[in-house]
């Protein structure tokens, strides 16, 4: 989003404003991305560095898909994001089949995996640069120029990531509040406990996974309208995402929506008063910042004890 | 001839890469994401000597290994309570950083432009300037490099990196203080990390941040897994199979603008299905678990 | 006799839950004591304040007279008290050798600074070090095993590995946590044996036990645990 620059009322309060709004529609955005971690992460124990690279095939798939089409209207478009999603899920539900579900039989801990899932990106993210090239895909939204108000200037597309991804949010939260959704996590936690008691552990994961990876391409079909998606964007998405749910408390989605909008909009400070490659850094300095503050806590070696 | 040349120098940096890799991975037990980091500091500090100071290779050599030490003391500083999962987040973020660093401190690294006009080594009047000398010279450095860990190896030393490895509990109710060995392990690591830098940068004559990402330091990680960790001849055969790899699609006649992705692809297949199917890749002692 | 640990007014609750309250005891140089007590009754928190891995909330310790200020694991063990725990904690990939070595107080080896300075007395070191290593191991019969990683050992070979470590480690105070756990009646009369010719050495222990028949026989001093409160055998019948 640039800022129209001209006009007596460009005063530091409208900038204060403008980067607010725009952090926030982006901190949504992130909090999509960084739901879908969360999801991912707290049911299958997986740290999903491969979750940037379903961001960026769930993008490169809406727009191949939407290219079939001789006109763009809006029935095309939900069609076009509706198959890009199916496809999306089916990929992941492959990943984990194949790969994270073998893995977690053989109780192998969060180093393999994590580093299997490094596999999986970089095989994803090279194969859609071999499908599509390594160019940035970006599309118009033929809605036409940006409205103000309280002079702050609002384009079309933030409006409907604003109220896209609120509504999914919504919905995550929601599932997350539900009875059901507590038992099954409780019960996730440990593993051998919910086989006992009859749970699905299997069917749970796929679900969680697919479901987080969804949630990431709605989030890169919304960017697609936007500022446009490159294959290397899966890596920044994915370690935005991850700090987010860090921050957050890794447990609660609330903390990661809260982190999301936080880390949104010091990327949005860093990028307007120093420039947008400052971004990522920005981010891991704040990650930092949080390990020092939350000192012990994490991972010390006097909780292991306990666990003797 | 020279295009085989091309491959050795390219071993021989990996080679080094992977070693220092695998003194943290293998032996600490320390998965680190930051190698290519370390890497990229030496290749820059290399640079900006030769290209502005005009002293001789051996001591910006020297000055890249102590610039580098001393450079990854932060990554130190909050990386060393931890292992496992928040061990990674450390040195990822630590990688983030200097690579965002090295992109936009544009008045020292010239951003994304990168640096050019790196010369060629010169050690005591005698000028590595072709192809063949160069390979040579970075053979050298590789062999120095594996004599080093060699001895390492062979140290008491060694065993203490095996221990934070194996059970930190057990060092700490030992009186040996864990992170005292894994910042140890940390700075060697980027020390010798410098040394690849230091040759990448001569070889090219040209570096930019692009080459230090965090996708290089995957790579890097991917190589000593395949490998294997906690042995020499794991990092050195991963490091091997790396560079090869290519050759194989030479064979299939890949169109050149694919062989690239195409080599990643394929690569990261071999990862997914080592981590599978055979933990201790090549030639390993350790896996993780 | 000389009191080798002096234990005052420990106590130590989590969430609100007290699970010591003032336990004080004094434990002899060169005696076996045993702690015994129902599961959850505080024994191996109270193994965990002594070697330093938990705080306490208050109370203070003194050994050989002198308090532990602020008992962190390293200090503690460089003080000489040593600790096995009851899951045995060595390293699993490295040969048993390895592992005493490992162990051992005050190996050059094991400072960077010395491997430029005096790298002459890093080698000798590691020769003494060694044939101590051989020895400890012929103590613990775990002689035939020097090159075997020590993750392939049995269950009561490991614990005997942990013990020899120990005594690399010149520990003088040696806290034992369940020594008998786990082990068929062979390894309890061996572990047993290891124990008894500690003592002979002046060596101090420490023991946690369910086993109360097996560790009354070995041991001068009996502690029982009974909510958090620690009372001495004779105090029970008196």
């Amino acid at each position: 989003m640039t800022l129209v620059n001209t006009g007596a009322w460009y005063t530091m309060n409208t900038i204060f404003l403008q980067l607010a709004f725009n952090g926030l529609v982006s901190g949504l955005l992130l909090a999509l991305l960084a739901a879908g971690f969360n999801l991912i992460f707290n049911t299958t124990r997986v740290f999903h560095i491969a979750h940037g690279s379903f961001y960026v095939g769930g993008a490169y798939a809406f727009y191949a898909i939407l290219q079939l089409f001789s006109n763009q209207s809006l029935f095309f478009v939900l069609l076009s994001a509706f198959a890009a999603l199916l496809i999306v899920m089916l990929f992941a539900s492959m990943i984990e089949a194949l790969i994270y579900q073998p893995l977690a039989r053989k109780k192998s801990g969060q180093a393999i995996t994590l580093i299997s899932s490094m596999g999986v990106y970089l095989f994803m993210i090279n194969g859609i640069a071999l499908l599509f090239g390594n160019e940035t895909k970006i599309l118009e939204l033929p809605l036409g120029g940006s409205i103000f108000l309280a002079n702050v200037a609002i384009a079309p597309i933030q409006l409907v990531q604003l109220a896209v991804s609120l509504i999914f949010l919504g919905g995550v939260l929601f599932i997350s509040k539900t009875k059901w959704f507590l038992g099954v996590r409780a019960m996730m936690s440990n593993e051998s406990v919910a086989s006992v008691l009859g749970v699905n552990t299997t069917m749970i994961r796929l679900l969680a996974i697919s479901i987080g990876s969804a949630l990431a391409a709605i989030a890169a079909i919304l960017t697609l309208y936007d500022t446009g998606v490159d294959p290397q964007a899966g890596m920044a998405i994915t370690l935005s995402s991850a700090v987010a749910v860090i921050i957050g408390g890794s447990l609660s989605l609330r903390g990661t929506i809260l982190a999301s909008v936080v880390i949104a909009l010091l990327q949005t400070a860093t990028a307007w008063f120093l420039s947008s490659q400052w971004k990522e850094g920005m981010t891991f300095v704040l990650l930092i910042l949080v390990f020092f503050w939350r000192t012990e806590g994490i991972v010390s070696y006097k909780m292991r004890v306990e666990e003797q | 001839m020279n295009y085989l040349l091309h491959i050795l120098v390219m071993a021989e940096i990996y080679i080094i890469l992977g070693l220092a890799m695998n003194l943290l991975a293998g032996y600490s037990g320390l998965l680190s994401v930051s190698q290519a980091a370390f890497y990229g500091i030496g290749a820059y500090a290399a640079a900006l000597l030769l290209v502005n100071t005009g002293y001789s290779f051996p001591i910006v050599l020297v000055g890249a290994i102590v610039i580098n030490m001393i450079a990854c003391i932060p990554v130190i500083a909050f990386s060393i309570r931890f292992r496992d999962l928040f061990f990674v987040l450390a040195t990822l973020a630590w990688q983030v950083i200097i690579f965002t660093v090295l992109y936009n401190w544009v008045s020292v690294t010239n951003g994304p432009y990168g640096i050019s006009g790196i010369p060629k080594p010169v050690i005591f009047g005698y000028q590595f300037e072709s192809l063949p000398q160069f390979a040579l010279l970075a053979g050298a450095l590789c062999a120095l490099v594996l004599l080093f860990f060699y001895g390492l190896h062979n140290s008491p030393l060694s065993r203490y990196f095996q221990g934070v490895r194996d059970d930190q509990l057990t060092m700490l109710s030992f009186g040996k203080k864990p992170g005292y060995y894994k910042a140890i392990a940390i700075s060697i690591s980027s020390g010798v990390s410098a040394i690849a830098g230091t040759l990448f940068a001569c070889y090219y004559s040209y570096i930019d941040p692009t080459s230090f990402t965090m996708d290089e330091s995957i790579l890097i990680i991917s190589i000593v897994l395949i490998g294997g960790l906690g042995t020499l001849r794991g990092s050195v055969a991963g490091a091997l199979f790396y560079v090869l790899l290519p050759e194989v699609l030479r064979f299939v006649n890949v169109p050149d603008a694919f062989a690239s992705n195409l080599r990643m692809m394929i690569y990261a297949l071999i990862l997914i299905l080592m981590v599978m199917f055979r933990p201790y890749g090549f030639f390993g002692n350790y896996r993780f678990e | 006799m000389e009191t080798i640990l002096d234990v005052r007014n420990i106590t130590k609750s989590f969430n609100g839950l007290k699970v010591l309250q003032n336990a004080s005891f004094a434990v002899q140089t060169g005696t076996v004591a045993a702690f015994f007590g129902e599961n959850g009754s505080g024994k191996t928190t109270l193994f965990h304040i002594i070697s330093g891995f938990i705080k306490a909330d208050g109370g203070d310790l003194y050994y050989k007279n002198t308090p532990i200020s602020h008992p962190t694991p390293v200090s503690v063990a460089r003080l000489g008290i040593g600790r096995v725990w009851q899951n045995p904690r060595i390293c699993k990939n490295l040969s048993v050798l390895d592992n005493l070595l490992l162990a051992s107080r005050n190996h050059p080896g094991e400072r960077l600074l010395n491997y430029f300075v005096r790298p002459g007395q890093i080698l000798a070191a590691e020769k003494s070090k060694k044939s101590r290593a051989e020895e400890i191991a012929g103590e613990t019969a775990l002689d035939g095993k020097l090159g075997q990683a020590a993750g392939e050992l049995s269950f009561g070979q490991q614990k005997l590995l942990s013990i020899g470590m120990l005594l690399m480690n010149e520990a003088s105070l040696l806290l034992l946590d369940e020594p008998f756990a786990g082990v068929n009646a062979k390894m309890i009369d061996h572990i047993s044996e290891v124990m008894a010719s500690l003592k002979k050495q002046g060596k101090t222990i420490m023991m946690i036990e369910h086993n109360r028949a097996k560790a009354s026989s070995i041991s001068d001093t009996q502690f029982f645990l009974l909510k958090g409160e620690i009372m001495q055998k004779n105090d029970v019948y008196s």
